[in-house]
């Protein structure tokens, strides 16, 4: 199994620097700290602080994004998806407990967490469908 | 090739590629790492669980916990109402011992030896360790005439929940509840003013004319002030008698009164939460060195102690200034967590965490609210700050909180137990 996915490899390694230009300002935000970045399940690039990041959401969406209540599961999300209701929840005004967690991260942070999601594979027994 | 396999395999790319320091340290030291956990509550159970899954199971956790099961703090006023059962709210340790493959010990830490890294356990073992993270929630301070067995806290869940319950249940009509809130910081802010509200809803349908009392250390409602203010002035009107800076000077436990700086009280029902500190094994090794010598101070990366190198202190007694409360516990604990692997793997913690917080309160048998924050370091004054767009409370309590109450709640139990 291993031997017919290694060819990828490289493939990802190119789409790793190609999505670090789109990170750039992350870049700052992550201290520098993106010389250690993790590909997993579907080729996304996961660059580092991304998981503990998105570990933040886990206590109401589930270990990994995987619900196991009526939360939404965030986990196998597309990572422009993610952002666009990230985005669009900042900018509500409505008394909302997510409208407010929305507003505590900046883009840079908002485009990790997505990352980080998109690269799990989907799971968990409540899903988010709009 | 199917999913699970390319997981798999993913995941041990994602391992090598994305950790390589990881493996390759590690392999270096004769021993895998250990890691020792003492604690198991939200913080400490958390912290065990994603060192196990962060690791890729490649560090050894031993959880050191006395208890066989863990009583959630977290809802457990719905016990004091009748509307949940104790049961309901227990977690064993089965899960994380069989699923993550962390190492349970039931015992307390009696010592730690922070130059060899031991830890010395209340049943004789001696523990060795890399890294050594302390969870061990609060405890009280002393209050001059209290008596724990007579005027109960029922702010550890567990049995005084229980006794708690069965203490209101037996309040006469026209019987008083009084309840005495410490100064803040305590565990669970919004916790004692909804305790106030449900106890009042439950008087206010079973025990005509019973009243409560609500005998506040601070100088107004901590948080969710227009909620509670609403609640005790419009809801309970009539029931609750909200009185702030009361401090409790000494309680008389025989007669069940609160003797404090606003005059005596006299109850059926006396329900005293004391001012709290961290945790025995914190405050005995030293490490609450904060300005009150309460907390223990923390650089906020990784939760290791400002004061003994190799020691980390997450949950309640941490003094980093965010909430004491489960659910940014669990927050806290995975940014530790975190912190620990690359530490043991030669590298530096994340220098952009993040946590937050998140609660909802039951107001009556049918409503709630709810409060959120998040917290961002700040690498000016290496604090954990408020980030002020980020705090809010619902407007009032409703009916479709009540039931996105127990979501929050059993997801915050599934990331932390299971």
């Amino acid at each position: 199994m291993k031997h017919n996915k290694l060819p990828y490899l490289g493939a990802w390694l190119i789409g790793l620097s190609q999505s670090f230009s789109f990170n750039a300002t992350a870049a700052d935000y992550t201290g520098g700290q993106l010389s250690n970045p993790k590909i997993t399940a579907a080729g996304v690039v996961v660059p580092d602080g991304a998981r503990l990041l998105a570990s933040q959401c886990f206590q109401c969406h589930g270990t990994d994004g995987k619900s196991t209540t009526g939360i939404d599961s965030l986990a196998g999300e597309s990572q422009a998806e993610l952002i666009n209701e990230m985005r669009e929840m900042k900018a509500k005004t409505k008394a909302d407990l997510m409208h407010y967690q929305a507003k505590a991260y900046t883009d840079a942070q908002i485009q990790l967490i997505a990352a980080y999601f998109a690269s799990v594979s989907g799971g968990g027994t409540s899903h988010h469908d709009d | 090739m199917n999913d699970i396999s390319r997981r798999k395999f993913l995941k041990t790319l994602g391992l090598s590629l994305g950790a390589t320091a990881l493996p390759i340290s590690f392999a270096k030291a004769a021993l895998r790492p250990r890691v020792i956990v003492v604690g198991g509550g939200f913080a400490g159970a958390t912290a065990a669980k994603y060192l196990r899954l962060w690791s890729n199971n490649t560090v050894d956790v031993t959880l050191v916990e006395p208890n066989a099961v863990y009583y959630s703090p977290i809802l457990s006023n719905l016990v004091l109402s009748g509307q949940k059962q104790l049961s309901q709210l227990g977690f064993k340790y089965d899960t994380l011992a069989q699923k993550y493959g962390i190492t349970v010990t039931r015992s307390t830490v009696n010592s730690i030896n922070s130059a060899n890294r031991t830890v010395k356990l209340a049943n004789g073992k001696t523990l060795g360790y890399e890294r050594l993270i302390l969870a061990p929630g609060i405890q009280f301070k002393a209050i001059p005439g209290l008596d724990e067995t007579k005027i109960l806290h029922a702010w550890q869940s567990g049995n005084q929940v229980q006794q708690l319950r069965q203490q209101i249940q037996a309040i006469p009509n026209s019987g008083t509840y009084v309840l005495s809130i410490p100064k803040a910081p305590y565990r669970c802010p919004p916790g004692p003013y909804e305790r106030a509200c449900v106890i009042a809803d439950y008087l206010k349908r079973n025990k005509l004319g019973a009243k409560v009392i609500v005998l506040d250390g601070n100088p107004d409602i901590t948080v969710e002030r227009d909620t509670f203010n609403a609640a005790f002035t419009s809801t309970y009107a009539g029931i609750v008698e909200y009185v702030p800076n009361t401090i409790l000077q000494s309680v008389d436990s025989a007669k069940k009164v609160a003797i404090t700086s606003f005059g005596d009280y006299r109850a059926d029902v006396l329900n005293v939460i004391p001012p709290h500190q961290a945790g025995g094994i914190v405050l005995n090794s030293g490490l609450a060195n904060s300005s009150t010598g309460d907390w223990a101070n923390v650089n906020p990366l990784s939760y290791e102690s400002t004061a003994v190198k190799g020691i980390h202190i997450i949950g309640d007694s941490q003094g980093t200034g965010q909430p004491k409360a489960g659910h940014i516990a669990n927050a806290e604990a995975k940014v530790c967590a975190d912190a620990v692997l690359r530490l043991l793997s030669g590298s530096q913690p994340f220098a952009a965490p993040m946590t937050n917080s998140a609660c909802y309160s039951p107001i009556s048998a049918t409503t709630a609210s709810w409060l959120t924050a998040a917290f961002a370091y700040d690498p000016a004054s290496q604090t954990m700050q408020l980030v002020p767009a980020s705090y809010g409370a619902s407007s009032g309590a409703s009916t479709s909180n009540y039931r996105k109450m127990f979501e929050w709640a059993n997801s915050l139990f599934g990331d932390t137990f299971a």
